[in-house]
């Protein structure tokens, strides 16, 4: 049905969100008692311990995973596939979303004085499964150079990795290896800045002191070794079938791929859980997709049994049905993401800082909110630092930054007088639009996004703008026009941003640095380009003192609402349900089930 | 759609249309005259007819029937009228029919929705019928290369599944200011050329025929032999005489053209949003009707009865033009 | 004989290439998501993009992509690769045939075991309470959208929502595992499919089978003493239903590029019409430029049977 709504989560130093909005609400004081009804459906990041093994759960999604390659994967459900199957150097335990834990690793990696070399000492014997879709296989345990093929790899057009060009530009070699990739793409090319001077010892060498942002990169799926010799075979054609022959590290594999129909777990026969912190509880997990009617998928997870969510969050009416009658089934994740309606500040009528201000203060955040779910779904935000990310409280918290210059974004619930005001400001004295009224605005075409861009509509008619609202699908409303400063409609109302890791700089340099504006896939929706706001961000990333950083990307914050790119209206939760016989356990990092700590109650 | 290849519902036959010529008094009659004699007969038809005047009245006049109701306008979110999770309610004494997931009342947008389908209908039965009478006329009485021409384009549009085409040509319109040099905008006009576009051909085939049969008519050799011009042969003799299939077959396509319109806008590929339609709302409904029954069911009925009182009413102007017609 | 087969062979084959051009245009112009800007990711650079528009081929001019597409198509039976799902639309339309198979299978037999009977029975009981009933009822069933008897045909009987809670509701056919199971999950969808058209086939019946009846040899085999149960199984039906299989092939045709999408989507049912529907919403275009093109060979190769076997059956056809 038209509801696929699938998280585009796509994570990355910028990472997108991909979607939609929402609805319509109560009070102005919701977001006190958002933030208190959201807590009574705080997710379980550990196990019970009367948790047993065995089992078979079933997650029911919406549609396929982005890439089956973890070279490529960058949705956050394919995380949920991946994080289950592979094994990175560093990985994320369920209540832990601040500091990668080793894994394949035997401990934190090394990093010299300069911040520019990392060293990491890798776990011996760590062997790999049997292949996807049969055949040999590869029986050699994972050594270091697994590591280094499989960065090199994500250069190659045939594994369109959408984050190595921002954790991995750093590595001495890089350029050249670019240059490689391009001269000879059937090839992972070599990146000299990587060096495997034994088995188990890793060697990153960098170009700047962007340690950390690596370290962190390491824990995404192409993160995970893969071996040169089994996968150039693949590696050659394009796109890369490795995917497809895929061989698997963690305590599951992938034992069948049918794609847009079931991707199927089994455990992994040559996993040893000595090595793992990981229980493993389930014995298999399928994953049957097609579910796009996802309000019906909801109803049978909650009413029936042995089943969880993929990647589809719980619609309005799920929440509700959760919420009233299955408590204990719900569970809701700050999702570290935020969610804006991006004015093009480069034309008319935006490109007035008060046109910009009357249109937010005008609007009712909270109706916009109730597209999604109502308060469950988050706090209507009054800034873009999302709740949980160092800065957030330097930025005002929940409540926003206060004075009166910020008086725009103060009520959620709109405030014509303020917007009447900010109108009379930019010379429309009857405090409506006189001129420039008819504007254009690309949205999604299915709910709840659909539903989002209607009610952005109908507040933009409150000061007079006529707006035309082409409904167009998800990816082509970012790569054809809101992500193409060309063809930029005057508004994009489904747009938001979720974090990478947690820090200031993922969230919010790429959205509203004028310099990272780009003539293909620009993700700074605004075209904001204001020189303070570019050299503060310049200035913050260098950083290294976590204190100093949260203040500064907490100010830095301020000045960008000040300028009024965007209306923001929510930073989200994700929601999450389950049946009542799953003992389900959140991992707070994505935000979504972690399959190897999830069990079955029998 | 109804899957109704075009003589589907031509082949209604028998019942209430029968009349029995034979007790009319002789008279002279106008074939209009005689039409309605036979017409009314069929009450079933008289009834759907008022109801398609009341219908077509509705619509016309939309905001004074929403007003007299005191209902809202159809693109008012009232917030109120969803609960704390942003779920619609139902029918209230505020609003009949309930809201739907935006705030909207489903009573005003049923009534305005009746606009899109009525006009939809209208305007694309009346271009597919010219286009497919001209196509057949000029193949049937031309024959040679043009026959060929038509004939052959007619078969390659018949090939491709139309649904999916409709798709491709309405996604193709559906940007910036449309397609063909902004000729056609997108909405109703993307929506009326992609059907219309698909619907010619079944009349250019019929019309065809039966212009190979009248062309070689003593009547129209006569005509030819005084020195008619063709144009005047095709226009003033050959298509007198097509006029009760032509009245015939639109009376059918017109139902059908509904139909389409309503799963095009279904499939998110119609009349866009917020324009209120019946196909648009029933896909809106979609996953969530087992809760909120409202805003699937009324859009539903009032699409249903309006496309079976388009099929009353043609099926009793088939019979009463061409009584003895049995098709098979 | 022989050469007019070869002849509608012939233009069978220069219909499917006129086709597959027409849909290639049709599709190249829409404006659809860059393929290679999907591919890259959202953080990639320009300098990616191209190598990977490169890669593709997407740089070369229309001419030379149409001739690949042609040779795919005719050599390989290839359809072109979703970039959406990552996989061939070969593979795409295939895994997805035997649920679509399964669902038009079925609906033929319902609608074929609704319609006639009661097209015969309507036409002996002519002008009966029944017969108007019948007619009327069958005008609504007509008259009715698909998706929406579909919605309502869950609302009142599927087991899930249902307020009669009869039948397996939406995505049963998923769940099920056996062959069984999936035909009790079709068991409402084969019925939603097949009412139009029974609908329809109960009109072509009775009006057939009224015709019939009123021939001279019919009235000699009365004549006979034949009992009318006789008359009508023997003589009647037999000649009247004739017409009406030659039609079923067309109808199947019509059934899959139409009711068949709506009636999956409805009821989340994982055949070719519910990926064309996902392949819709997110503008996959190289697949349903697929579907429409694997629709388009359906279409045109019942249309060469249907030909053919009526150049057997009636001589005259050959010649004119």
């Amino acid at each position: 049905m038209r509801s696929t709504k699938l998280r585009a989560l796509v994570l990355g130093l910028g990472a997108l969100l991909a979607l939609v909005l929402a609805a319509c609400g109560s009070s102005s004081t919701s977001s006190q008692s958002a933030s208190a009804t959201a807590s009574k459906f705080a997710p379980p990041t550990a196990p019970p311990s009367s948790a047993q093994k065995g089992g078979t759960l079933t997650v029911l999604t919406a549609g396929d995973v982005d890439y089956i390659d973890p070279g490529a994967a960058y949705y956050q459900f394919t995380y949920m596939i991946d994080n289950a199957v592979n094994r990175t150097l560093v990985n994320w335990p369920p209540d832990d979303t601040t500091t990668p834990k080793p894994d394949l690793a035997t401990a934190e990696p090394d990093v010299s004085s300069d911040g520019k070399t990392v060293t990491f000492h890798i776990r011996p014997g760590i062997k790999y499964s049997p292949p996807l879709g049969g055949g040999a296989g590869w029986n050699k345990p994972v050594v270091a150079a697994d590591f280094k093929y499989a960065i090199e790899r994500t250069l190659i057009p045939g594994v369109p990795n959408g984050y190595q060009s921002l954790y991995f530009n750093d590595l001495v070699g890089y350029p050249q290896a670019i240059t490689a990739a391009k001269k000879d793409p059937t090839k992972a090319p070599n990146i000299s800045g990587i060096e495997t001077p034994n088995d188990t010892t890793l060697v990153l060498h960098l170009t700047q002191a962007s340690s950390l942002g690596l370290i962190q990169a390491l824990s995404l799926p192409a993160g995970s070794p893969v071996p040169e010799g089994y996968a150039a075979q693949f590696d050659s054609q394009n796109p890369s079938t490795y995917g497809e022959h895929q061989i698997d590290t963690g305590p599951y594999h992938i034992s069948s791929y049918k794609p847009g129909t079931e991707i199927a777990l089994d455990r992994n026969p040559n996993w040893d859980p000595s090595t793992d912190a990981r229980p493993a509880y389930l014995d298999k997990i399928v994953f049957q997709e097609g579910f796009s009617d996802t309000a019906s998928a909801g109803k049978k997870i909650l009413t029936g049994s042995d089943m969880v969510n993929g990647d589809f969050s719980p619609e309005p009416q799920t929440l509700k049905l959760g919420a009233t009658q299955y408590p204990n089934q719900l569970t809701l994740t700050p999702s570290g993401g935020n969610r804006f309606v991006a004015f093009n500040t480069t034309k008319p009528p935006f490109n007035d800082i008060n046109v910009r201000k009357a249109v937010i203060a005008a609007s009712d955040r909270e109706a916009l909110r109730a597209t999604r779910g109502g308060p469950l779904i988050g706090d209507v935000a009054t800034h873009f630092l999302p709740p949980g990310m160092a800065g957030f409280d330097e930025a005002g918290g929940v409540a926003g930054p206060q004075g009166s210059q910020y008086d725009f974004v103060q009520n959620p619930t709109g405030d014509m007088a303020v917007a009447t005001k900010y109108m009379k400001a930019a010379g429309f004295s009857s405090g409506q639009c006189e001129q420039n009224c008819d504007i254009t605005m690309v949205g999604d075409n299915s709910p709840p996004g659909s539903d989002t861009a209607q009610v952005v509509k109908s507040q933009l008619a409150k000061l007079g703008f006529n707006v035309t609202f082409h409904p167009v699908d998800h990816d082509i409303m970012y790569t054809k026009f809101c992500s193409s400063p060309a063809n930029e409609p005057n508004v994009c109302p489904n747009v938001g941003w979720i974090k990478d890791f947690n820090d200031g700089q993922g969230m919010i340099d790429i959205p509203f640095n004028g310099s990272s504006i780009n003539p293909e896939n620009n993700s700074n929706w605004p075209q904001l380009n204001n020189t303070a706001i570019n050299d503060a961000l310049n200035k913050a990333k260098l950083i290294t003192d976590p204190q100093q950083r949260a203040q500064e990307y907490g100010q830095i914050d301020d000045m960008i609402t000040a300028q009024a790119p965007a209306i923001p209206w929510v930073w989200d939760n994700q929601g999450n349900i389950s049946s009542k016989d799953v003992a389900v356990v959140i991992n707070q990092f994505d935000a979504n089930t972690d399959v190897s700590y999830t069990s079955l109650t029998k | 759609m109804a899957t109704a290849s075009a003589d589907a519902v031509t082949a209604v036959g028998g019942g209430p249309g029968l009349v029995e010529l034979g007790e009319l008094p002789i008279v002279t009659r106008s074939p209009l005259q005689l039409f309605w004699l036979r017409f009314r007969t069929d009450k079933l038809a008289l009834v759907a007819g008022v109801f398609l005047i009341l219908l077509i009245l509705v619509a016309i006049f939309a905001p004074v029937v929403i007003s007299i109701f005191g209902a809202p306008s159809p693109d008012l979110m009232d917030s109120s009228s969803l609960d704390i999770f942003g779920t619609p309610t139902g029918p209230s004494s505020a609003h009949f029919f309930g809201v739907d997931q935006l705030g909207r009342d489903v009573f005003t947008r049923t009534i305005y929705g009746a606009r899109v389908s009525l006009i939809v209908a209208f305007v694309s039965t009346g271009l597919a019928t010219g286009f497919g009478v001209l196509a057949g006329l000029l193949a049937g009485y031309f024959r040679g290369w043009t026959d060929t021409l038509i004939s052959r384009s007619v078969d390659v549009l018949l090939a491709i599944p139309y649904l999916l085409l409709a798709t491709g040509l309405a996604a193709a319109c559906s940007f910036g200011n449309g397609c063909l040099g902004g000729l056609i905008k997108p909405g109703i006009p993307v929506v009326v050329a992609v059907i219309s576009f698909t619907s010619w051909t079944y009349m250019a085939r019929i019309i065809r025929g039966q212009t190979l049969s009248i062309r070689e008519k003593e009547y129209v050799e006569a005509a030819r032999s005084v020195g008619a011009s063709d144009r005047r042969i095709i226009f003033r003799e050959v298509l007198p005489n097509l006029i009760a299939p032509i009245i015939v077959y639109a009376s059918t396509l017109l139902p059908q053209v509904i139909l389409y319109e309503s799963a095009l806008s279904f499939l998110g590929v119609g009349v866009q949003p917020p324009t209120p339609s019946w196909g648009q709302m029933i896909a809106d409904a979609t996953s969530n009707f087992d809760t909120e029954w409202w805003y699937m069911l009324f859009p539903g009925i009032a699409l249903l009865l309006t496309v079976l009182a388009f099929n009353f009413v043609g099926d009793a102007m088939q019979d009463a033009l061409n009584p003895r017609a049995r098709k098979t | 004989m022989a050469r007019y087969i070869v002849r509608r062979v012939l233009w069978g084959v220069g219909l499917l290439v006129i086709v597959s051009a027409v849909i290639f245009l049709i599709f190249y112009i829409l404006p659809s998501a860059d393929p290679a800007v999907l591919r890259a990711g959202r953080n990639s650079g320009p300098t990616q993009i191209a190598a990977i528009r490169h890669s593709l081929g997407l740089d070369r001019p229309i001419y030379e992509q149409f001739f690949d597409y042609m040779k795919g198509i005719f050599l390989h039976f290839d359809f072109g690769f979703s970039y959406q799902y990552n996989v061939p639309v070969r593979q795409l339309i295939v895994t997805r045939l035997p649920a679509t198979t399964y669902l038009v299978v079925g609906a033929v037999i319902v609608w074929l075991l609704m319609g006639i009977p009661t097209g015969i029975i309507s036409a002996i009981k002519q002008r009966s309470l029944l017969d108007r009933t019948t007619m009327a009822t069958s005008l609504a069933l007509i008259s009715a959208p698909v998706f929406w008897l579909g919605l309502v045909s869950l609302y009142l009987f599927a087991q899930d929502v249902g307020q009669f809670q009869i039948f397996p509701g939406q995505g049963s056919y998923e769940t099920a595992t056996t062959f069984v199971g999936r035909g009790e999950a079709l068991i409402l969808p084969w019925i939603v499919l097949a009412a139009a058209t029974a609908a329809i086939y109960a009109r072509y019946m009775r009006s057939s089978m009224i015709e019939v009846m009123s021939e001279d040899y019919i009235r000699t085999a009365r004549a006979k003493g034949l009992t009318e149960r006789r008359v009508i199984m023997r003589h009647g039906v037999r000649s009247a239903i004739t017409p009406i299989v030659t039609l079923l092939g067309l109808d199947i045709g019509t059934l899959l590029a139409g009711n068949a999408i709506l009636t999956e989507s409805v009821f989340n049912i994982p055949g070719v019409g519910r990926l064309l529907y996902t392949s819709i919403t997110r503008s996959d275009l190289t697949t349903i430029q697929g579907i429409t093109l694997f629709g388009a060979f359906f279409i045109v190769i019942f249309n060469l049977i249907v030909d053919i076997a009526y150049a057997y059956l009636d001589p005259r056809v050959r010649y004119q």
